[in-house]
């Protein structure tokens, strides 16, 4: 398949452990008590590590080794002379995939080259003993976090050197004998447990920023906050042949459509979400057939890649946090496998490697990058469906589109935490946001057109009949009927050729910022053409019998407000037709946004195309609305001036100021409403159609329409008043 | 009855006035005409009565009602009760019938029912009866006029002011509306008509010249 790019496969292989590792503090200054316990915590919730920690006596004597000797927990790992107080750190567990190296590289621009490195040759003689029967090299995420820290209490005893000496005395010990030589030493705790504690101090290490996945660098703890390098530890990887797949968790999902889930158990104390399953084996338990070990030749980041890697296929480096919902508190995942947070991968091997620890078909997914595309298009579409028809025609394939995916957030109820917020990669989210957008655009486009042109039309019509008495007087002093027409077209062609040079010399301005295409500029130069014809058509081949008389014989209408609007029906119904068109829109334009926001507004780039949208959206309802307010006044104030003499004689046989008004109001409400309604109506319908009904979209409509109702019903208000006081 | 107490009438647009010191007593059931050529005040003098004037000085006194003293609202109430005006347009309105039209002035205030009986009568009256439902543009000039005195009958004034009434009639027609207004007389309305024509002028009891010159000397007497 030529126009394939890229074809990066990936491995899943699950949770592996880090190495066996400790951690040492320094010798404090008197004889102490140290106890250390190790937490984990998930953001909200600490949790203690069972079976980890334990406790450690410093003893002072003088001149021996350090100047003090000491009673270690039995149990809790490896015991020896001049040992400082050193604790075993819970085993952590990471995410880890086989990939292609080159293409992976090729696909998210993450460099990975360290997984050419060699295994360290003094690390692999180490543990040769073992006989491992395949040596795999793993690069670890230099950036990932792991959430442990040890919590240690430090006590003074109140105990000297020459107690010291006396208990060693008690113990058949010589001076300079190590207590762990004495046979008593497992009993020995409970001696010392009775020494006085003079004073007690709580210290919290935070050790996420010293432990790496599946790399040691030994660390000492200072008592002042601060870490050095230690050459008494213990480590070992004797662990890395062990670890756990995991299932996905099964989520509950609500009629609010959140996600609930349930703790379904807990691993050394810590809460466990997911099934998780055990595989291969501990060298520690099985000296003999070791299928593999783990040997950590180099480091990967993601960290400069978190923003091209938006759209990262199935999220293997996505790190966008996890947060609570009521706080915002960032969540992540604790140390033991069977977190409810999807965690990054922190372990990356060869996909040779991956295959043998797998076995059979290793490759969870092949992600394709499609060759030539650039930016979200038609063409980009075609050529992602050849890709998908050729592959289809191979056979075996689940075939997934991730063009345009980003992370979505989600919110899930998760027992014992409470609400949060977790993103997941969502696909496909620009293809719904250009189709929907694509339609969108060519409807409102042309309703705009409509507008545009039955605005000119109207405009157009009001002239000519309020021009009705210059016509008469033109005629009265001997101009002929030709001479008019082309006087009134002459009047109108200079004002189209002045708000085209206008109109244009603003798209040329545009244009020379690369604002609009060169297209733009022939559209326009075409509409302002077709826009002379408009007024040629009205004054040349538009009678001027503005009243339908004829028709309007034998109609009978109670009301003087509804006779009113049906006589001047030839008037009315262009700014009718015209605000119609201009409610649609105003409905159909936010009832498009609210749907795409909707179904694409929870992703991330989701927001970021309906933001870049939002502003076009707003300056075509900037335009509507300034049309809508146009069409309002104008239809308004020149219908009341083309009556004229209709107000003056209805004031002159008796009516009121006031009862003009009413009428006035009662016959714009009669024609504008019922438009308001119409243009509604039609918006639910193909917004019903286009997009999805919803009682939400109807809601908002109707608040839309009640809204541009109330607005324009003031605006009228205002305008009759103002005009009849003219008047 | 209608007293003029120093009347003075000056439009911002003119110099000189255009009724000045004018002092006249018109008894209830009285018919007045005013003559005199284009311009020299006779319409300024109907309006002045039926106060549609905001720049009149002096006491324009109906029904022992100083018009002038009223504010706007209540003197257009008060016209409205006692005054209608046919005009020389008939300025009749497109969309009504006959019927319709007739009754216009009176369906801001009054119950339909009501007022349909009046106008019907009034049709009656003027002889259209065959025309009830009829629009203006199917009617005559002398039917539009007669449409338009019974829709200034509608309110039942007790002054009836004509401006020209007969100004866009032939002779036939004429005759018909001045036949009308004596009916209309014989009902005890006061009548005040300004015409060009001598005909018609001469039906009235009274006839009021206006001279340009009169009016510019303030000697404007009955």
């Amino acid at each position: 398949m030529s126009s394939v790019e890229i074809a990066a496969p990936i491995a899943s292989l699950g949770y592996f452990t880090g190495e066996n590792k400790t951690f040492t503090l320094a010798y404090p200054h008197t004889s102490s008590y140290i106890e250390t316990e190790f937490n984990t915590t998930d953001g909200v919730n600490e949790y203690t590590i069972r079976d980890e920690g334990g406790y450690f006596y410093v003893l002072e004597q003088e001149g021996y080794l350090e100047g003090f000797d000491f009673y270690k927990e039995p149990g809790h790992g490896y015991i020896g002379e001049g040992m400082k107080p050193e604790f075993g750190i819970p085993l952590t567990y990471h995410l880890t995939v086989g990939v292609d190296q080159e293409e992976e590289e090729k696909l998210t621009g993450i460099d990975l080259s360290a997984l050419k490195n060699p295994i360290p040759a003094q690390l692999e003689w180490s543990y040769s003993q073992y006989g491992a029967k395949r040596n795999i090299p793993i690069i670890y995420l230099s950036d990932s976090f792991v959430s442990l820290r040890a919590e240690t209490s430090l006590s003074e005893l109140d105990w000297g050197s020459e107690q010291t000496i006396q208990l060693k005395e008690e113990l058949d010990l010589q001076d300079n004998e190590a207590f762990f030589f004495s046979e008593k030493y497992e009993t020995l705790g409970d001696r010392l447990s009775k020494i006085e504690r003079l004073n007690t101090e709580g210290i919290k290490i935070f050790l996420s920023d010293q432990i790496k996945p599946f790399y040691y660098e030994p660390f000492s703890y200072n008592y002042d906050g601060t870490f050095s390098g230690e050459e008494n530890y213990s480590f070992g990887i004797s662990e890395t042949p062990i670890f756990y797949r995991t299932k996905p968790i099964d989520y509950t999902i609500r009629k609010d459509q959140t996600l609930e889930v349930k703790q379904i158990g807990q691993d050394s104390g810590v809460p466990v979400y997911r099934e998780i399953e055990k595989q291969g084996v501990s060298v520690r338990e099985k000296r003999e057939d070791i299928p593999f070990l783990l040997y950590p030749v180099g480091t990967f980041t993601t960290k400069s890649h978190q923003e091209s890697l938006a759209a990262s296929p199935l999220g293997i480096y996505q790190q966008a946090p996890t947060t609570k919902l009521d706080d915002g508190t960032t969540l992540h995942e604790t140390i033991t496998p069977g977190s409810f947070i999807s965690s990054p991968a922190h372990g990356i091997v060869s996909l040779e490697d991956a295959a043998y620890i797998k076995g059979d078909a290793p490759i969870d997914a092949i992600r394709l990058r499609v060759d030539g595309i650039n930016s979200y298009n038609e063409e980009a579409i075609r050529k992602i469906n050849d890709v998908i028809l050729d592959i289809s025609e191979i056979g075996g394939f689940d075939i997934v589109v991730v063009a345009g995916a980003s992370p979505s957030p989600v919110i899930m109820d998760v027992e014992g935490v409470g609400e949060v917020e977790q993103s997941w990669t969502s696909l496909g989210a620009a293809a719904t946001i250009s189709e929907g957008w694509n339609t969108t655009n060519l409807l409102i486009s042309s309703v705009f057109l409509m507008i545009s042109i039955v605005y000119i039309v109207n405009h157009a019509m009001f002239r000519k009949y309020t021009k009705k008495n210059e016509t008469k007087l033109l005629s009265d002093i001997g101009w002929k009927v030709r001479h008019i027409k082309q006087f009134h077209l002459i009047e109108n062609y200079l004002l189209i050729i002045f708000s085209g040079i206008l109109g244009g010399l603003i798209l040329f301005i545009l244009y020379l910022f690369n604002l609009v295409s060169s297209i733009t500029l022939v559209i326009y130069l075409i509409i302002v053409l077709l826009t002379f014809l408009i007024p040629f058509l009205i004054i040349v081949l538009v009678k001027n019998k503005l009243r339908s008389t004829n028709r309007f014989n034998g109609v009978k209408f109670k009301k003087v407000w509804l006779k009113n609007v049906l006589f001047y029906k030839k008037l009315i119904i262009l700014c009718f037709l015209q605000l119609i068109f201009v409610t649609f829109l105003f409905n159909f334009v936010p009832a498009n946004l609210f749907v795409t926001n909707q179904s694409t507004g929870d992703t991330n780039l989701g927001v970021f195309i309906n933001d870049l949208i939002l502003i076009l959206i707003l300056v075509i309802l900037v335009a509507t609305l300034y049309i809508a307010t146009t069409t309002i006044i104008d239809s308004i104030s020149s219908f009341l001036f083309i009556r004229k003499e209709e107000i003056l004689t209805l004031r002159d046989i008796g009516w009121r100021v006031k009862d003009i008004h009413n009428t006035f109001m009662k016959e714009s409400i009669a024609w504008i409403i019922p438009s308001f309604i119409i243009g509604m109506a039609i918006s639910i319908i193909i917004s019903s159609t286009v997009l999805t009904f919803t009682v939400e979209l109807v809601f908002l409509s109707i608040c839309i329409t009640l809204l541009l109702s109330i607005g324009s019903m003031i605006l009228v208000y205002n305008l009759i008043k103002r005009t009849l006081k003219k008047i | 009855m209608i007293l003029l107490k120093n009347i003075n009438v000056t439009y911002p647009s003119l110099e000189k006035p255009i009724l000045k010191n004018i002092n006249l007593h018109i008894k209830t059931g009285e018919w007045v005409s005013l003559v005199g050529p284009s311009g020299s005040g006779k319409t300024s003098f109907l309006k002045v009565i039926s106060g549609k004037l905001d720049t009149v000085e002096g006491n324009v006194i109906i029904h022992e009602t100083d018009i002038n003293g009223l504010s706007a609202h209540k003197r257009h109430e008060f016209i409205r009760r006692h005054v209608s005006t046919v005009y020389q347009q008939f300025r009749l309105l497109p969309q009504f019938s006959v019927l319709e039209n007739i009754m216009l002035p009176l369906i801001p205030h009054e119950n339909k029912k009501r007022i349909q009986s009046r106008a019907r009568e009034l049709i009656d009256e003027v002889g259209l009866t065959h025309r009830v439902t009829h629009f203006p543009h199917q009617l005559s000039g002398g039917e539009q006029q007669r449409v338009a005195f019974a829709r200034a009958l509608i309110t039942d004034p007790s002054i009836l002011l004509c401006d020209e009434p007969t100004g866009n009639l032939d002779t036939n027609n004429r005759d018909i509306i001045l036949e009308l207004l004596t009916q209309i007389h014989k009902k005890g309305k006061t009548i005040i008509l300004a015409t060009h024509d001598e005909i018609v002028a001469k039906k009235g009891k009274n006839i009021l010249t206006f001279h340009e010159e009169d009016v510019h000397k303030g000697e404007v007497v009955l």
